[in-house]
């Protein structure tokens, strides 16, 4: 890869650049190598947020991947690549919580047999932990919304784009997840 | 700043993870790509092998049911040659005389009724005209005529 001459000026390019050059066959991988190290950090924090643990992370990221490389060429630009590439992401987490969890939807919370995190990553006493655990009571769409909006720093508009939902829906579900959050926090501490 | 920093991510990914995450990503596409050429390629052959079967079984239905016909046939012949062979001949000279004998006297009561039913103009004919009838006198139509347009008393 770092062999093609425009390999050096890939991370130049814009998404919308890129997926035209994804069309050519000589510069598929290139150009999808650029896409996936712009956004597999953000897909796989996005799909962990939602299915709380790494293994089933690591899938759905990789599928998300697999499905944008599927699809690319059909892409056709009417929404932003990063709002196309976070539904991919988004739907193929819920398909994995729905092999575990049938009939499960955005407005449920997720088991807490699910929530299984690897320790040794996690200081269990960090703000950041008692940030997660109020984070997974919280039902999928307003967790999804609350990590979009407070660790993605996406507007309402886009995450508009990647829900499909209206954006005084989201801020609705946005208020009543920092509502919830700071409740946890408050009686944590 | 740094709480905030820290705040950032809610969740850790094990380390070094990202770094092999394209070459698996692309070897997962391989892998997928290879399935799917797979199951192209299978699919042709399954759609020839159910093409052939389904000749096959159109043929072996047309087969058996013409075998079927023929079995019936023979059986039928059988069957008659059967029926044919256990009536003996006595029994056909019986049945035949009885018939006969049954159509000769249906046939002399028609002719009895026939008779009857024949009006009798030998009562109503005058004894010349059954001579004439009979042939024994031939008829003077000459006479017959002159008499009848008032030429002779």
């Amino acid at each position: 890869m770092s062999q093609n001459p425009l390999s050096n000026t890939l991370n130049t390019l814009t998404d919308e650049q890129l997926v035209e050059l994804f069309v050519y066959q000589n510069q598929r991988v290139p150009a999808f190598n650029e896409i996936m190290n712009r956004y597999r950090k953000r897909v796989y924090y996005h799909v962990r947020n939602l299915l709380q643990n790494h293994d089933d992370a690591d899938d759905a990221a990789q599928n998300t991947f697999v499905k944008i490389w599927e699809k690319l060429e059909t892409f056709k630009g009417q929404s932003q690549l990063y709002s196309w590439i976070y539904r991919i992401a988004t739907n193929e987490a819920l398909t994995i919580l729905r092999k575990k969890v049938p009939n499960i939807s955005l407005d449920d919370v997720l088991p807490e047999t699910m929530g299984t995190t690897h320790g040794h990553h996690e200081t269990s006493e960090s703000v950041s932990q008692k940030l997660r655990e109020a984070m997974s009571q919280l039902p999928l769409k307003q967790k999804m919304v609350f990590y979009l909006r407070y660790f993605e720093d996406l507007s309402y508009a886009q995450i508009s784009e990647v829900t499909e939902t209206s954006e005084g829906a989201l801020k609705a579900s946005y208020f009543h997840a920092v509502n919830k959050i700071e409740q946890h926090i408050q009686r944590s501490i | 700043m740094k709480q905030e920093k820290t705040l950032k991510q809610p969740h850790e990914a094990p380390q070094g993870y990202f770094d092999g995450f394209n070459e698996r990503v692309m070897q997962k596409v391989a892998h997928d790509n290879r399935k799917k050429l797979h199951w192209h390629v299978n699919r042709r052959f399954l759609y020839a092998a159910a093409a052939i079967l389904a000749i096959i079984g159109i043929g072996l239905y047309k087969v058996l049911n013409q075998s079927e016909n023929r079995v019936i046939q023979v059986v039928n012949t059988r069957q008659m040659k059967t029926v044919k062979d256990t009536i003996t001949p006595e029994i056909i000279t019986n049945r035949d005389e009885k018939l006969l004998q049954h159509w000769e006297e249906e046939a002399v009561a028609l002719t009895a009724v026939k008779v009857s039913e024949t009006p009798k103009n030998t009562e109503e004919l005058s004894i010349e005209e059954e001579l004439e009838a009979a042939g024994l006198i031939a008829r003077d139509v000459e006479t017959e005529w002159l008499s009848e347009n008032e030429i002779l008393p």
